[in-house]
């Protein structure tokens, strides 16, 4: 029974999250794929969030307060979709037949996945920090509501969504049980594989959309994660999607784009702290955009409307955990105090840096170097990232590339900056705590970069929308 | 007769550089029927024919060398002949001039397969760890998670082509690159060959790959452009060839995780895998602290060190009762877990009363509200 339940469970979020996706999308047709993998993550974040709000008005979650409001939410968003003219937006992969080296290819993806689910479904949770950072709040959320003080204890440093989204599991199953908790964790990998095989297929052909996605797949790091029960793979998920639907609406105007990347840029402020930084590199992304079409090409594609909404909306939504917390967004975290202060410490004593800042500086960018190209497992992307960059230089400045380039770029910047921005945080640098896990945010795009440019053979914008 | 003379001068120099690659001055403690002066520490030791058999106790258990003066450069590859019915991780330890304390900064892990014959490991420890330095005094192992191991033989060796080759294979298998270091650091280290990532060869590789496509597609098209564009092409397939091959191996790395796994939480029921992966001793306690203490008082763990961070994974599994997450000997709490304590302080202090007892070790304090 408490199984039956357990699929019940995913099928509801996928229901919810079909709605919103419809109606962001607003009734497109999509790939199949690609519905399924945006549903999963739209859905999943909704149900975490209202747990969330159930919290502010001292609501312990139970069976009926969850499942009725939920039940509610997909019908009048059905309807709205409905009305709107919005629904059943997908459509079936074309049957083609592939090269033996792309089956070579997708048997191991398949296997992967596979291994993933297995290893993640046959233990309890076994990192620390999974547990008692994360699990604790899922644990303690479902038997006594949000709003207790052991909770808000443990959700004073984190957002707790995923959490809360685990708490929903354990409300429909009518039992704390941690391994079904935790199944959300590869099924966010199997959503993002699914996402980036078809973002993917807009532009490159099957094979090279199955070797790409099966290098994706491969990732020991990524794969981890999906097994763990961080937040680090939602985080990944949320922002990378968020990031790829901007330059879908950057690139060809696509409006349901920019909602979608709307969206999930709102979902991934609110999955680990970090996604505040993350956010403002969107920002920064999409005012590059607007600079470029409203004062350099003067196309003016984007208009400020877009903007502004692109900077208010996840604010606003953000709030509800600031609730918690009782802090003000960015600025009262303690890592962009620390920012901050090395910014105004630096603008004191420039030109000359004091020589232990120098020897940080050129310790933190040995260490990334390092770690990126050699002693850690990410494989031989970033060396294929830098030969991508050199063997397609013209390529670099046109639309497509040129703005996942500067994802990329905004990343690396902020890891940095934040690496040496404290004591703390260089020692986290030193010992590998932290850089894998804020670097996984945008190895799907770094990975989609590179597929985009190998298949370009001097044939760019085939944007297929 | 010129024949014969080259003949047996081959023969001469193939001789030499068999006995190049495959003799090795070495040092080695054979422990068929004898102890060679090595020596246990809290751990029961039987001497068989076979070999030497530890039986590890509670806490850190050791098997040590006697003293020993050893040129680290001379000796650089450990071998040990060991066997172990149900698998589990073999430390190495040593003390340097340099360094004369045994810690973890020099040792080396070693994954033991479960099986019931014996099988050599081989390493060179220079390419393993940095600290091989200077003069070895003296080597320890510690079996981890073991309940018995048994040693065959331990042996220094001077480097050759062979024993590199074998090390080497070690290596690249070796637990480094298979496993996550640390628990909460979450690195995956990249599989290292010959004291270097791999991925430092398959650079070289790719370098080679592209000097060489340079040279050909310029020979074949005489045109710069096309020779750049076709040996970019070409590179950039060369990468995803090698990135397969990471990736296959990394891959290996779940199958095995996932064979370690099954032998370990098979179709067992969620407690049981709870208490597997917590650690039995550890979850027992804490399932008689659930019964023992009223649900929502708060608690405080008292343990010792070398336990590590059990705290973070009780106070999970402890919940209801309640680890507050800025807890300490001072925050506000009803009862005091005591858990291989250190000492007994808590015990004796007039603000605590023995509330429950386990055993000797495993007890609860309930705090005397003033």
């Amino acid at each position: 029974m408490i199984f039956v339940m357990f699929l019940f469970a995913i099928i509801l979020i996928y229901l919810l999250g079909n709605e919103l996706i419809s109606l962001a999308l607003k009734g497109k047709k999509i790939d199949f794929f690609e519905k399924i993998g945006l549903s999963y993550g739209a859905g999943i974040f909704l149900i975490g969030y209202y747990i969330l709000l159930l919290g502010i008005f001292n609501i312990k979650p139970n069976f009926l307060n969850v499942f009725i409001p939920l039940v509610v939410l997909i019908s009048i968003l059905y309807i709205a979709n409905k009305i709107l003219n919005y629904t059943v937006s997908f459509s079936f992969p074309k049957r083609e037949t592939i090269s033996v080296l792309a089956k070579v290819f997708l048997f191991f993806l398949i296997l992967k996945i596979v291994l993933t689910f297995s290893l993640t479904i046959i233990k309890p949770e076994q990192t620390w920090d999974a547990l008692e950072r994360y699990g604790v709040i899922a644990k303690a959320a479902y038997f006594e509501g949000v709003n207790s003080g052991f909770v808000r204890d443990f959700i004073e440093r984190v957002p707790p969504v995923i959490s809360l989204a685990q708490t929903y599991i354990f409300v429909i199953v009518g039992k704390w049980h941690e391994i079904l908790g935790k199944t959300i964790f590869p099924l966010f990998y199997l959503s993002l594989l699914f996402i980036f095989y078809s973002n993917l297929r807009k532009f490159i052909p099957k094979k090279l959309g199955i070797i790409f996605t099966a290098f994706l797949a491969f990732f020991p790091f990524l794969s981890y994660h999906a097994t763990s029960g961080y937040y680090d793979l939602p985080q990944c998920f949320f922002y990378s999607i968020s990031v790829l639907y901007l330059i879908r609406y950057i690139v060809s105007k696509d409006d349901e784009a920019f909602n979608v990347s709307l969206v999930f840029t709102i979902f991934s402020i609110l999955i680990k702290r970090w996604g505040i930084y993350l956010f403002s590199l969107n920002v920064i992304l999409f005012a590059i955009a607007f600079f470029d079409s409203n004062f350099i090409k003067n196309d003016k594609r984007i208009s400020w409307k877009k903007v502004a909404l692109f900077v208010i909306i996840p604010l606003l939504f953000s709030l509800p955990w600031y609730y918690f917390i009782n802090r003000i967004p960015f600025f009262d975290l303690p890592e962009a105090r620390d920012l901050l202060k090395t910014t105004v410490e630096r603008s004191d004593t420039t030109p000359y840096l004091p020589s232990d800042s120098v020897n940080k500086i050129a310790i933190a960018f040995k260490q990334m170097y390092d770690r990126f190209f050699f002693r850690d497992t990410w494989n031989l992307l970033y060396f294929a990232l830098i030969a991508s960059i050199v063997f397609n230089f013209k390529q670099l400045f046109k639309r497509q590339y040129f703005y996942i380039f500067i994802a990329i770029l905004l990343n690396m910047a902020i890891i940095y900056l934040y690496f040496i921005s404290s004591p703390q945080a260089f020692k986290w640098l030193l010992d590998g705590t932290v850089l894998n896990r804020v670097a996984m945010y945008h190895v799907p795009l770094a990975l989609y970069f590179i597929a985009l440019l190998f298949s370009s053979e001097d044939k760019p914008g085939r944007v297929r929308s | 007769m010129k024949i014969l003379k080259i003949s047996i001068f081959g023969l001469l120099l193939a001789t030499l550089f068999l006995i190049n690659i495959s003799y090795a001055d070495n040092i080695s403690w054979n422990f068929e029927n004898s102890l060679q002066l090595w020596q246990g520490s809290n751990c029961k030791i039987e001497v068989l024919e076979s070999g030497v058999k530890i039986f590890p106790q509670k806490g850190i258990s050791y098997f040590y060398s006697p003293s020993l003066f050893v040129v680290a450069d001379n000796y650089p590859i450990f071998s040990i002949k060991v066997k172990s019915p149900q698998g589990g991780e073999l430390f190495v330890l040593w003390t340097t001039s340099y360094d004369p304390k045994a810690d973890q900064r020099k040792s080396i892990k070693i994954s033991l397969k479960a099986s019931n014959r014996f099988k050599e490991h081989i390493f060179n420890m220079e390419h393993l760890n940095r600290n091989w330095e200077g003069i070895i005094n003296s080597i320890a192992i510690i079996p981890y998670n073991l309940d018995s191991v048994e040693v065959k033989e331990i042996k220094l060796s001077e480097p050759n082509l062979v024993l590199n080759f074998k090390s080497g294979i070690s290596e690249f298998f070796g637990p480094k690159g298979r496993e996550v270091t640390g628990v909460t650091i979450n690195v995956i280290s990249a599989s290292s060959l010959f004291g270097r990532p791999i991925h430092y060869y398959f650079y070289w590789f790719i370098f080679i790959f592209f000097i060489f496509c340079l040279a050909y597609f310029f020979y074949k098209t005489q045109s710069l452009s096309e020779t750049w564009k076709k040996s970019a092409k070409s590179t950039m397939i060369f990468i995803f060839c090698l990135w397969f091959f990471l990736s296959l191996n990394g891959m290996y790395n779940d199958i095995s995780n996932l064979a370690k796994d099954f032998s370990l939480y098979d179709f067992k029921a969620l407690e049981k895998k709870q208490g597997l992966s917590t650690g039995e001793e550890f979850y027992d306690y804490i399932k008689f602290c659930k019964e023992k203490i009223p649900a929502d008082s708060i608690v405080i763990l008292y343990h010792d060190d070398h336990l590590g961070p059990i705290g973070l994974k009780g106070r999970y599994y402890l919940y209801p009762l309640k680890i507050f997450k800025k807890s300490g000997p001072n925050f506000e709490h009803d009862y005091m877990l005591c858990y291989f304590p250190p000492d007994d302080k808590y015990l004796k202090s007039p603000n605590y009363q023995l509330f429950e007892t386990l055993t000797q070790d495993k007890y609860i304090l309930k705090r005397i509200k003033e």
